[in-house]
């Protein structure tokens, strides 16, 4: 055999299919040269699981276009959309555990399981599900500023700051590109608003920090976490990426830029060459912790987007990870193309080594 | 997860350990199992203790001082079922003797520890003569970070000797040996390789190695003669220098030759078949010499270009590249070592036009040609973690390489005023260290 057969789920209907689609593809099979055998792109509906057959398309590096045809299911498959347990147990019965990323997990799993770990702690804002109205009360006794997010939401979108102050307890949020604030004095003005705002399980309370921000703009950092052909976790790129002036989110989809990431920490810690390198490690440090802390939890995940923040003093914050469709368009954003390339033909690689060619066997024992 | 180690004196044999880690994946023996670091080991008991931290560790103090363990830093554990295993314990041997681990010395390699917080452990700076191999220990410096005070974070003492241990000195064949021997082949980049024995091995996979342009070994005008039978023109090297000192460019027009040096200057009386062959003989007396294919490399104003490739091994223990540094010569000269650097996809898109995607494959063509490289130096048998490959491309943008360079100057990204990768270039070695030892990289 001379390479790997290596599928990419990419839609849930044939007929969604578009050119986009398959463009899209091409930039994951750029590095084709290096992964060779079959690139097989479909959707779940085109799969036959009598007959183990899927249609789809193949990739053909010639002529850089993909072609309809019938084909056996691929050894590993790298999948951009969700799929039911179903499917999943399918999948994992017939080609075995080399689907990836096989697990979206919200913001809520992510703190409960990266809060038992010690070495992830410290770099955890405190997190508790909203239930009812005593949780953001309790939490705002130990903090004065509170962020409720959606538990499943993405790009910033319905994230609340919460800003205690005296007796007045003050909500911030984004729409239409304007803050809107809503000061409440008493218990039932309280009550009112979180009531309208929060729905009870599907929104989190956490930890206000302190980010630090540029020219105005909270500042983040996106971390592209991937896994290479000897199944380890290696950062792509990493981008800082500013909010708009005065938004209480660092999202670029909310008007904010991207950015080289030593250049800003150099400029907004006014660091050395040496000091940028260390703080740029300690980022992607914690980055590969909670990606190592996925893989014991034995999910099989490939390519991660992991937001983190940095505080005044200093300290790395791991704010969210980005399992779904973890989009590197940020790099093309911070004007690094090189790492774009590099980031989309990443699953790949990671896909080769699924399907048995990977590069080495390494030990797992350390723990 | 990074384990703070105490001492008990009350207590003979033991290493104690959190009932958190045995209620987990881990499984111990807890009748008994083998305790080590680097390259000193001693049974000892286990007990399970439930009031002890998940990354706590109480050792008996004769294991301490069997083992000659610093306390003062963090380590990894390593868990078998019959063995635990502290570490890593890395050994930089960068020089001859003790005394030669000036402050100087020890300053530079402090570039080497950037990365310590993502791997804890001794890593420490040894020399040559203090290694005692009956024992497992080595007399030399560990990196304490703690030490904020002092002037350098490095604290002298008695070690056990490293598993894994990386170098860039010449050492005695016989230490080189003995230390693959007891470290298992831990010891890496410590083998040299000349020119010729470089092509040498790529030659017996001469079907995998387009890249790697025709060769012969120079003992007379004959094997010129016979090069440029097939090539138009051929360099002439020697099989041990580097920065193209002693490189000669010939071609022949009709039956009169034409030699040059590295500038492009014409040597005198070096026409006729007869001048040439006085010529090598010259040459041939001081050093062994090889005939090489000319190639045509790419340039932009009369300045050839090559290229300088990191090849590094990282904690993956897969080689990646690092960066690649384009040097472009003076004018008119046949080498292009050392007028001035500049980055690769710059070069391409400036000089050549290349879209940014037409650079990405190049990149990956180029990289892809260098593993096969690596590949092919490690069937020896050989660890190699560290190369810095001569590359060039030619007018049709061919790539070739010319030489693979074990003691490469990890300043080269600094002549680009790009620290950020000097630094990388240092952290991979020590991340690759790691990963040897069998320890994680975070």
């Amino acid at each position: 055999m001379f390479g790997p057969c290596i599928g990419i789920l990419s839609d849930q209907r044939d007929s969604s299919i578009t050119k986009t689609t398959l463009k899209e593809a091409s930039m994951n099979a750029l590095d084709y040269a290096s992964i060779k055998g079959a690139m097989i792109l479909f959707a779940l509906d085109k799969v036959n699981k009598v007959d183990q057959l899927i249609e789809g398309y193949c990739y053909n590096p010639k002529n850089d276009s993909w072609e309809r045809g019938r084909f056996p299911y691929p050894l590993s498959i790298y999948r951009k959309i969700t799929i039911s347990d179903e499917w999943q147990n399918h999948f994992l019965s017939v080609i075995g555990d080399t689907v990836f990323n096989n697990y979206f997990f919200d913001k809520w799993d992510m703190y409960r399981w990266f809060s038992k770990e010690l070495n992830l702690l410290p770099h955890i804002p405190e997190t508790t599900l909203f239930e009812e109205k005593r949780n953001i009360t309790e939490m705002l006794e130990k903090y004065n500023v509170l962020y409720i997010k959606p538990s499943q939401g993405m790009k910033g979108t319905g994230i609340v700051k919460v800003i205690k102050e005296n007796q007045k307890i003050t909500f911030m949020h984004r729409a239409d590109d304007k803050n809107i604030e809503v000061t409440t004095e008493g218990e039932n003005d309280f009550k009112a608003i979180v009531g309208k705002l929060f729905e009870p399980g599907n929104y989190i309370i956490q930890q206000g920090l302190e980010l630090i921000s540029f020219k105005g703009g909270i500042v983040d950092f996106r971390c592209a976490m991937q896994k290479n052909e000897a199944f380890e976790w290696v950062c792509n790129g990493i981008f800082a990426r500013t909010g708009a002036k005065e938004s209480i989110v660092s999202n670029i989809s909310d008007g904010g830029t991207a950015l080289p990431s030593l250049e800003l920490m150099k400029e907004i810690f006014n660091l050395s060459e040496i000091e940028a390198f260390n703080m740029k490690n300690s980022i992607i440090s914690v980055c590969s912790k909670a990606c190592m802390a996925l893989d014991e939890y034995g999910l099989n995940l490939g390519t991660l987007g992991l937001d983190i923040g940095i505080d005044k003093n200093r300290n790395i914050w791991l704010i969210e990870i980005n399992n779904r469709r973890p989009h590197p368009r940020i790099a093309l954003r911070a004007n690094d193309i090189q790492s774009y390339y590099a980031i989309m033909s990443g699953p790949m690689h990671y896909a080769k080594a699924l399907a048995g060619f990977r590069y080495k066997e390494v030990d797992d024992h350390v723990l | 997860m990074f384990y703070n180690i105490s001492s008990v004196n009350d207590s003979r044999g033991t290493i104690f350990i959190s009932s958190r880690l045995t209620s987990g994946s881990i499984f111990v023996n807890v009748n008994g199992v083998t305790l080590c670091a680097g390259l000193r080991s001693m049974s000892a008991r286990v007990s399970v203790q439930h009031d002890l931290m998940e990354n706590e560790i109480l050792l008996s103090k004769d294991i301490i001082d069997y083992l000659m363990l610093p306390l003062d830093i963090k380590y990894q554990v390593k868990f078998d079922s019959h063995s635990i295993k502290l570490g890593p314990v890395i050994g930089l041997l960068m020089s001859e003797s003790f005394d030669m681990l000036t402050r100087r010395r020890l300053k530079d390699l402090l570039t080497y520890c950037l990365i310590y917080p993502e791997v804890h452990g001794l890593i420490l700076a040894i020399s040559e003569k203090d290694i005692d191999f009956e024992k497992g220990l080595v007399k030399g410096y560990y990196y304490s970070p703690n030490l904020k005070e002092a002037a350098l974070p490095w604290k002298e003492g008695i070690f056990p000797l490293p598993d894994s241990i990386f170098t860039r000195i010449y050492i005695s064949d016989d230490t080189r040996l003995n230390l693959q021997k007891v470290s298992d082949n831990g010891l890496f980049n410590s083998k040299y390789f000349n020119k010729w024995e470089f092509w040498r091995m790529m030659t017996k996979f001469k079907a995998y190695c387009g890249f790697i342009p025709e060769t012969k070994r120079l003992y007379s005008i004959d094997d010129i003669d016979h090069m440029l039978s097939s090539f138009s023109s051929v360099y002439i090297k020697p099989t041990n220098g580097t920065l193209s000192r002693g490189l000669y460019m010939i071609k022949k027009d009709n039956e009169n030759y034409h030699v040059e040096d590295k500038h492009g200057d014409k040597i005198e009386h070096t026409d006729s078949r007869e001048e040439v062959q006085k010529f090598i003989d010259d040459i041939l007396s001081g050093r062994g010499y090889l005939v090489q294919q000319a190639l045509e490399p790419i340039g932009f104003e009369g300045r050839h270009v090559d290229f300088r490739v990191i090849m590094q091994k990282n904690h993956s223990r897969m080689w990646n590249c690092t960066t690649i540094i384009a040097f472009a010569g003076r004018p008119g000269e046949i080498c292009s070592n050392w007028g001035y650097t500049l980055k690769f996809e710059d070069i391409l898109e400036k000089y050549f036009h290349f879209s940014q995607q037409e650079i990405y494959l190049k990149k990956q063509e180029i990289i892809s040609a260098c593993r096969t490289v690596c590949g092919i130096l490690e069937m020896t048998g050989e660890n190699y973690g560290d190369f810095g490959f001569d590359v060039v491309l030619d007018k049709d943008f061919k790539v070739w390489i010319l030489e693979a360079n074990k003691r490469h100057f990890h300043t080269v990204p600094l002549w680009n005023n790009d620290e950020e990768t000097y630094y990388e270039v240092k952290a991979n070695t020590l991340r690759y260290a790691t990963a040897l030892d069998g320890f994680k990289v975070y």
